[in-house]
């Protein structure tokens, strides 16, 4: 199976402060990848090193095996970018930006544009800095779907948008990977959104991978158990069984890796007392906040 | 894909284009409004004295307006580019980036080169109603380190305006302004004719400038 | 491999401006005023009386030290000093047994000035063809110019036509003369504001002279004699009353030359350190003697002569120049070379170079240490960075300048 992307080694610093070291990844063809994290984690500063924005501190990336920092003309062309905020040239209106991009992309499809167009409720004429943000999305969309990429890269596409839009961009989007050819690697903070989307993905947090695997996989494996334990457990602490721990005076919520036999065993080892011992199944925004914190 | 972008620049400056070429247009009609009313209220063998031996430069209003033109041009090409980082956009068009920005500097100088053209041909041919060629040649000479200071401006313009770094942004600004007075001597008295050449190679040059703020705007680097 | 060129470029056109604009801020900032010295003879002292300026004034001196008065001085220089003697009553009936007139004094004075820049500018030939002789005091300014190309034509400036019967005239004048076309120099004296009109002298295509003018709207054309050896570079005409020289002549060779009432007889002026391109030339004439002062960039070269153009004394002061003062010293160090477009001996503008002397190594040597401080603190290899110090050590500190505000592209880490 043909790596589409591909980080080898990714370390990079801003002046001093670190954002990631030794980060190794692939997206395989076909898959439906996103790169998941809260902020500050590094996911702009990964998508900026993807395209070819941001050179980083060492280590590389590869698209379609070639250096993201030089990338040939030809394979820009199978590469479809949605720009965080679906920054398009406002001078232009929806006639003139599709009579711009045409000719640089050899598999045009005017009708997959035009049909997403009729659907906007804009004049003709109208200037695409003139529409609303949901609008200006669906125009993005639009130009990213007539180049029919092999990949396709979107930063945050859901932001600023009504659930509405973000709705529209899912639908549109999984139709669009029903080619097995299709790549898609995106990032988002709505989880809910890519919930049933994504396949595989990356979780970043402060000290690196969190998690790099197949969503499937996470959701069988990641597990939030609740007890209630007498007295005040100041002493659970995260280590290589607890992912995360929230205390909230005699209840505990548990994230791990481990089975739950796994962690009782433990908790008994660390001599708490504990009762009501339950395993909670977690949407995915429930298991990211789960294994990257709320705060 | 050239005419892509040609398309994308023209949307860009044609307002901006028609705005120059009017303005041009109004100051070359005053300055011969005022030239024939100069000539028909005095005695036209003292104006012709006072402009061949008293260095008299009846259309030195002209020479604001090449740098002007350059700098609205550039503004106009590369103000919306750089709103929002709309540059990355242009910059992931499947052509090589050096080539695209190339191609986006031809767009604009086939555009001012017509406008300072025109206004060229406008200048010497009334001129050469009321005087010989000796003085429209002349004219030809002081007038000719203005256009070429009006190119250079729009290229100067173009890499501040690509350049990321904001101090680096200024320090650019203020010694091509220095470099700017090398064409704007005081118009007639000084003669250019020694280093015309020499200043169409400076005009060379500062096209180059564009693709280091280029480089930097891309690496995301100081 | 653009992206280097086009880092080389914007450091050339930094190299460039900081090169013009650095040395004329310093200088505006720190030159020191000098002074510099008027000689003229004195008939009464038989000695060069020396004004020059200061902070304090001015003050007077001879070649032997002796200092003077301004009052004294207007009798040393009785001829430049008329007016005030004659408002003192102070003017002398005679002197050296010659009894002198104020009104011939003042006929006799004349000032001529020539600088190089006179002559290194660019010319719209065409002239004004005044009549020399209507019969009115004033001169009246012509209604054409005429210019010398394949015929000489003359161009009425209300419409910008050829007024042919005027130009046949003289064209012929001039071929009968055997002028041949196109003119390569003419000189004349374009203003009504002179007593009367002497024409023109204009050097033909192969380099003879002719003299020429309007008289009663008829041309008057003289050929005037000059030898082969003597390549013509400029010729001032300048009417006066006393018509002892039709024009100055300049040759090639630095030499100056009257051309003398009334048979434009050649008359070498004698002068000291002359070099017209270089040279800022006064000749000032009173009654008793041609003083002929040379100013170039260091001192003054003071040639003193009598009526008949025969050397009588001299007088050389130097000053330094602006080099070997303080701030021309410390400008040495700083700067290892500067630019100029404009200089003062020319109108043309150009590219004037001067190189500083041994001195601005130590300029340059700091400049490339803090290149190679510049370059380590920022995490460049100074051994794949070598171009860098190339340029600071050809250009000092505006090489250097030029690098911090562009510096190399970073290798990969």
């Amino acid at each position: 199976m043909e790596n589409i992307i591909e980080c080898i080694n990714l370390t990079h610093y801003y002046g001093r402060k670190l954002i990631f070291k030794d980060v190794n990844y692939q997206v395989k063809k076909g898959s439906t990848f996103g790169l998941l994290g809260k902020n500050g984690a590094g996911k702009t500063t990964t998508i900026n090193i993807l395209n070819g924005y941001l050179t980083p501190s060492s280590g590389q990336c590869l698209i379609f095996g070639e250096d993201s920092q030089h990338l040939t003309p030809s394979t820009k062309s199978r590469i479809g970018y949605l720009m965080e905020g679906h920054i398009q040239y406002g001078f232009m209106n929806i006639h003139q930006i599709e009579k711009f991009y045409a000719p640089f992309y050899p598999h045009w499809k005017r009708e997959a544009y035009f049909e997403l167009m009729a659907k906007l409720n804009v004049s003709p004429k109208q200037k695409i800095s003139k529409m609303s943000c949901g609008q200006r999305s669906q125009v993005a969309l639009g130009l990213v779907l007539a180049q029919d990429p092999d990949l396709m890269i979107l930063d945050d596409y859901s932001m600023g948008l009504d659930p509405g839009y973000r709705r529209l961009f899912i639908d549109y989007l999984k139709a669009y990977t029903r080619s097995e050819h299709k790549t898609i690697f995106v990032t988002s903070h709505i989880l809910q959104d890519l919930e049933g989307f994504i396949t595989e993905a990356v979780i970043l947090g402060s000290s690196g991978i969190l998690y790099y695997g197949s969503i499937k996989e996470f959701m069988e494996k990641f597990h939030c158990f609740k007890f209630t334990a007498r007295g005040f457990p100041t002493e659970l602490k995260k280590n290589d069984i607890i992912q995360n721990i929230e205390i909230i005076r005699e209840e505990v919520n548990l994230y791990s890796f481990r089975s739950g036999a796994e962690v009782q065993s433990f908790l008994r080892s660390m001599g708490i007392q504990y009762s009501h011992f339950r395993e909670v199944t977690m949407s995915l925004e429930e298991a990211f906040i789960g294994l990257t914190g709320k705060y | 894909m050239f005419k892509a972008i040609i398309f994308k620049e023209w949307l860009k400056i044609r307002w901006t284009l028609l705005i120059m070429f009017l303005l041009s247009v109004g100051i070359l009609v005053n300055i011969w409004v005022n030239l024939a009313y100069g000539l028909r209220f005095s005695n036209p063998s003292d104006f012709w004295a006072f402009i061949i031996f008293r260095k008299y430069v009846f259309f030195s209003f002209l020479q604001y307006f090449p740098p002007v033109a350059g700098l609205g041009l550039a503004i106009a090409q590369f103000f919306p580019e750089m709103h929002r980082d709309r540059l990355r956009l242009t910059l992931r068009l499947p052509l090589p980036e050096n080539l695209i920005i190339f191609q986006m500097n031809i767009v604009a100088i086939l555009a001012i080169f017509s406008l300072f053209l025109f206004n060229l041909i406008f200048l010497l041919v009334f001129s050469s109603i009321y005087f010989p060629s000796e003085i429209v040649k002349n004219i030809f000479m002081v007038s000719l380190p203005w256009f070429l200071a009006g190119i250079a401006t729009y290229f100067g313009v173009a890499t501040i305006l690509v350049e990321p770094v904001w101090i680096r942004r200024i320090l650019m600004a203020i010694i091509f302004y220095g470099f700017l007075q090398t064409f704007f001597q005081p118009a007639g008295i000084y003669s250019y004719q020694k280093v015309i050449i020499f200043l169409v190679l400076l005009v060379f040059v500062s096209a180059l400038g564009i693709y280091y703020a280029v480089h930097h705007y891309q690496k995301g680097l100081a | 491999m653009l992206v280097k060129i086009a880092r080389l470029s914007l450091i050339l056109i930094t190299i460039f401006t900081l090169a013009i604009f650095l040395p004329d801020f310093y200088w505006k900032a720190f030159e020191q005023q000098v002074y510099r010295p008027f000689a003229q003879f004195s008939p009464v002292l038989k000695d060069f009386l020396v004004t020059k300026a200061s902070k304090k004034g001015p003050h007077y001196y001879d070649t032997k030290g002796h200092t003077y008065t301004r009052s004294e001085v207007d009798s040393l220089l009785p001829f430049s000093n008329a007016r005030q003697l004659l408002f003192e009553n102070r003017f002398p009936d005679s002197l050296d047994g010659k009894k002198i007139d104020p009104e011939e004094v003042r006929t006799n004075n004349f000032t001529l000035r020539i600088s190089p820049s006179d002559i290194n500018q660019y010319r719209i030939d065409m002239y004004p063809l005044f009549e020399s002789q209507s019969g009115r005091v004033r001169l009246e300014m012509p209604t054409s110019f005429f210019r010398i190309t394949k015929r000489m034509e003359f161009i009425n400036a209300a419409d910008n036509k050829i007024e042919e019967k005027l130009s046949s005239l003289f064209s012929g004048a001039l071929q009968n003369f055997g002028f041949q076309f196109p003119a390569q120099l003419i000189a004349g004296n374009p203003t009504t504001r002179k007593p009367f009109d002497e024409g023109y002298f204009i050097v033909d295509a192969s380099r003879h002279l002719f003299h020429l003018k309007m008289v009663k709207g008829e041309p008057f054309i003289h050929p005037v004699p000059i030898p082969e050896n003597l390549k013509i570079t400029h010729l001032v005409v300048q009417e006066m009353n006393l018509r002892e020289f039709y024009a100055l002549m300049i040759t090639d060779d630095s030499r100056i030359f009257l051309l003398s009432y009334p048979d434009y007889q050649l008359i070498e002026v004698p002068v000291i350190d002359y070099n017209w391109n270089s040279t800022d030339v006064r000749i000032i004439g009173d009654l008793f003697y041609r003083n002929v002062m040379c100013y170039n960039e260091a001192g003054l070269s003071c040639q003193v002569c009598d009526r008949n153009y025969h050397p009588v004394a001299s007088y050389q002061e130097w000053w330094g120049s602006r080099y070997q003062q303080k701030a021309g010293i410390i400008s040495e160090y700083l700067f290892p070379f500067s630019l100029q477009i404009r200089q003062e001996t020319t109108m043309f503008i150009g590219l004037f170079l001067r190189i500083s002397g041994i001195r601005s190594l130590i300029g340059i040597g700091v400049a490339v240490l803090l290149t190679w401080i510049f370059l380590s603190v920022r995490g460049f290899s100074v051994k794949r960075n070598w171009l860098e110090f190339v340029i600071v050590m050809i250009s000092g500190i505006f090489g250097f300048i030029a690098i911090i505000l562009y510096p190399p592209l970073r290798d990969k880490f």
